[in-house]
């Protein structure tokens, strides 16, 4: 019996002692990688730190995390907003998603608060890759009354975020630092488009109408939609609804040429018939032309008058 | 002599062994931080931890984890072995080593779980919720002045409470002992010769 109770007591120790000897004599050459393994180092270097080697370590100033880049910035005048377009590289090897951002945008040069910015959606980074995120940047009527009093005829600002508030994969990530955004567009330049010259297709029942747009920012713009009614001047009637004719790259701070085309409805073919009987033109009104690019939304303030639009051969 | 099986003791070498191999599949306690960024699954058979898609063991964890198979194991069934013979002279010491083990892993988890949560509470004041959710900010030490908040999850799973329950069946094992040897004692005295005679076959157990 007494062999027997030293069996199971030697049994005891053995089983808890002879993995971790194991374990000692395998790693006997640095005890240290018992606890942390060369694949802890890693993830520590990567983030920066140097805590093993008796240093304080720092998540975020690793050269594997580095803060966002700006790409280009796009504005909508009607909703006092600027779209910022930012790229983030996700450096590891896990999807992160971005909840939310938020922070208040700063003018640089006078420390002005022009508004806050916000991220338009909930944004996946894939693992290791590189993804463009949505900024939405509100500014606020005192920001406009800066932009006409400290910034008169400039076509952008120098903006910096501060306060950021961001939301990735549920953890909170707060700064007090400011990041520079870039020179931000600014509505105090956008021109409406102007008026060059309107076609006639007499077969195809339609009116191709010419315009001019200048493109007031540093980026390019897509001219991706344009809208607008075609009225019959003298009688206020809608004759039909134009659309672009084809999509538009308007390089920086120029100027580029774009079309829209106007079916005339059937509505519009009996008013020809009842008002204009006999007419071999008439006189329309382009109203609420309504330009789409990259975001922006530029609605046009008064309407062009287009005189003479043929309406038989 | 009367055949007698320790029914608890029966039941709790079944659910330790089986409690052994459901936890290496499926964790004792789960702690996440934010939206799986962090992961660690924590029994003591098997640990592991996720952090931002890199999984990875700790070697002094491993071999803490195949102890605790070891020790569990060998508890089980010593506890089994001895549920289906407790009379034979041997169980008591059988019994003695079998069933203080499931309850000895527990406790020894339940502890560490807990000083784990005091030494990240006090060291960088960081509160780990042992179930439910807590925030708590990331020292900024290490964080370059940012101001990280962390959500974290705990949760006790069910092979957890298969523990308790395992380790209370084994520790009624001991009790019910008592009672199933008393009436084979009563009847081995009773056979026994009066005087004179030696009782060394007849020894408590």
């Amino acid at each position: 019996m007494n062999v027997f109770g030293a069996i199971l007591a030697i049994l005891n120790v053995v089983m808890i002692l002879g993995p971790v000897a194991g374990v000692a004599v395998i790693y006997r050459d640095n005890l240290q990688q018992t606890v942390i393994t060369p694949q802890i180092q890693d993830l520590i270097t990567a983030s920066g730190g140097n805590a093993v080697n008796g240093g304080s370590m720092d998540l975020f100033s690793g050269q594997g995390f580095a803060l966002p880049q700006f790409v280009s910035a796009t504005a909508d005048v009607a909703a006092r907003s600027v779209t910022l377009v930012v790229n983030f590289t996700n450096p590891f090897n896990y999807d992160l998603i971005v909840n939310s951002i938020s922070a208040d945008v700063v003018c640089v040069e006078h420390n002005f608060n022009l508004g806050y910015a916000v991220l338009v959606e909930p944004t996946n980074l894939p693992a290791n890759q590189t993804a463009d995120f949505n900024i939405a940047c509100t500014w606020t009527q005192a920001a406009e009354d800066h932009f006409l009093t400290e910034h008169t005829g400039a076509s952008s600002v120098a903006a910096e975020i501060v306060g950021l508030t961001a939301n990735v994969n549920g953890i909170t990530i707060q700064s007090d630092q400011a990041y520079p955004i870039g020179d931000l567009p600014i509505s105090a330049n956008i021109a409406p488009p102007t008026f060059v010259s309107a076609t006639p297709d007499l077969a195809g029942r339609s009116v191709s109408i010419v315009f001019d747009f200048t493109n007031p920012f540093n980026t390019t713009l897509n001219l991706d939609s344009v809208s607008a009614d075609i009225v019959c001047s003298q009688h206020g009637f809608t004759l039909g609804h134009a659309s672009l004719a084809n999509p538009v790259v308007i390089p920086p701070d120029a100027t580029s040429r774009f079309t829209i085309i106007c079916h005339w409805t059937a509505d519009a073919e009996i008013h020809f018939a009842a008002q204009h009987a006999g007419a071999t033109s008439i006189d329309v009104d382009v109203t609420g032309l309504t330009v789409s690019e990259n975001g922006v939304t530029v609605v046009a303030p008064s309407s062009y008058h287009v005189p003479g639009v043929p309406l038989t051969g | 002599m009367q055949s007698k099986i320790n029914y608890f003791g029966l039941a709790g070498g079944i659910a330790t062994i089986v409690l052994v191999d459901v936890s290496v599949f499926v964790p004792w306690w789960v702690l996440s931080v934010g939206q799986g960024l962090v992961k660690a699954n924590v029994t003591p058979v098997y640990t592991d931890f996720n952090i931002v898609g890199n999984a990875f063991t700790v070697p002094l964890l491993l071999a803490m984890n195949v102890a605790s198979v070891l020790f569990m194991t060998a508890g089980g069934v010593a506890i089994l072995a001895y549920s289906v013979l407790p009379s034979k002279s041997y169980a008591k010491r059988l019994l003695g080593f079998g069933y203080s083990k499931p309850l000895f892993s527990l406790i020894v988890f339940v502890v560490l779980l807990v000083a784990l949560q005091q030494i990240l509470r006090m060291t960088v004041n960081l509160n780990v919720p042992l179930f439910g959710s807590a925030t708590s900010v990331l020292p900024q030490s290490i964080t370059s002045g940012t101001t990280v908040t962390l959500l974290m999850q705990a949760e006790f799973q069910w092979p957890f409470y298969l523990a308790i329950a395992s380790a209370g069946l084994c520790l009624a094992a001991r009790f019910y002992h008592k009672k199933i040897v008393s009436p084979v004692l009563t009847t081995a005295v009773s056979t026994l010769p009066t005087a004179g005679t030696s009782n060394a076959e007849s020894k408590p157990i």
